[in-house]
């Protein structure tokens, strides 16, 4: 018998459940937490310093899910704003765990236009 | 719920329902910290989906390979830090948890590993001494030892806190 009948082990994570018996489906936000790659994370991440002093941040690639959707468009429009500006450095950082061989490259000073 | 019960997986699915936290709390017993017991626990769920037929005893084979698959986890630095970090999160605790309850769940948290999976599974999984020491490998003997050397420790540490409040009575049971 247990004498700690009020000690109640911590439940799961809510949305663990549904990653084990119904993985095909929609997933949750925690299941999501737990068990999956964003997206986003495919991306290569960009940072910019131009010669005005502006840092830009911004990526580049991957696939974007409608969660991440409008960062990939403020992202996209930052691109082209770092694009068009001439640049001291830019650094790459891409995820290691899905590109280990590209993991933070780092190029510059560069023209700024390719 | 038996095997046989409406959809393939309805056995296992009552499974989870029933012993997932008890499950998560063994985790934790073993040294994994949150996010390993919660992977730990998707992972045999998902080896057992992809079983032929259900085990025998599904509760006993789970928590066989629950233990299987906590001890093959790699145990650096870091994750030893993010274990003694929440330690004090085992339990859901309510707000109205004495002093002496929180810091017996801690003292819990404490023990020697054999100890307080000696204990977690007597009291969270119902396990006699010989089914715990078939899981541990060692004899029930010995597994009762283990859990009475741990429900010892806890009576020591709370000492004093258990003279003064309304600390409930550890068990006092009978060798196999």
């Amino acid at each position: 018998m247990n004498p700690f009948p009020d000690w109640r082990p911590r439940r799961p994570s809510p949305g663990l459940r549904q990653a084990i018996f119904h993985p095909t489906d929609a997933p949750l936000p925690g299941a999501q937490t737990l068990r999956q790659t964003p997206a986003w994370l495919s991306a290569t991440l960009v940072l910019t310093l131009s010669w005005t002093g502006t840092l830009m941040v911004w990526f580049h690639g991957g696939t974007l899910d409608p969660a991440t959707h409008r960062v990939g468009a403020a992202s996209d429009a930052l691109a082209l704003v770092a694009q068009n500006s001439i640049p001291v450095a830019s650094f790459a950082f891409t995820n290691a765990a899905l590109f280990p061989s590209t993991n933070a490259s780092f190029s510059g000073p560069t023209s700024g236009r390719d | 719920m038996s095997p046989e019960d409406s959809t393939p997986t309805a056995w296992c699915e009552a499974l989870y329902d029933a012993k997932a936290p008890a499950l998560l709390l063994y985790g934790r017993a073993l040294g994994l910290d949150t996010a390993e017991a919660e992977d730990v626990l998707h992972d045999i769920f998902r080896a057992l989906l992809e079983l032929p037929v259900p085990p025998l005893e599904p509760a006993h084979y789970a928590i066989r390979a629950y233990r299987n698959r906590a001890l093959n986890r790699r145990r650096g630095l870091w994750r030893r830090m993010l274990r003694e970090m929440q330690s004090r999160d085992w339990f859901e605790a309510p707000p109205d948890t004495s002093a002496a309850e929180r810091a017996a769940m801690e003292a819990l948290t404490r023990l020697p590993t054999e100890q307080r999976e000696a204990i977690v599974l007597k009291f969270w999984h119902g396990l006699t001494f010989e089914e715990i020491g078939r899981i541990q490998g060692v004899s029930p003997h010995t597994a009762a030892g283990r859990y009475r050397y741990g429900v010892a420790a806890l009576r020591r540490r709370l000492g004093p806190l258990s003279n003064v409040t309304e600390f409930p009575c550890l068990p006092h049971e009978s060798l196999p």
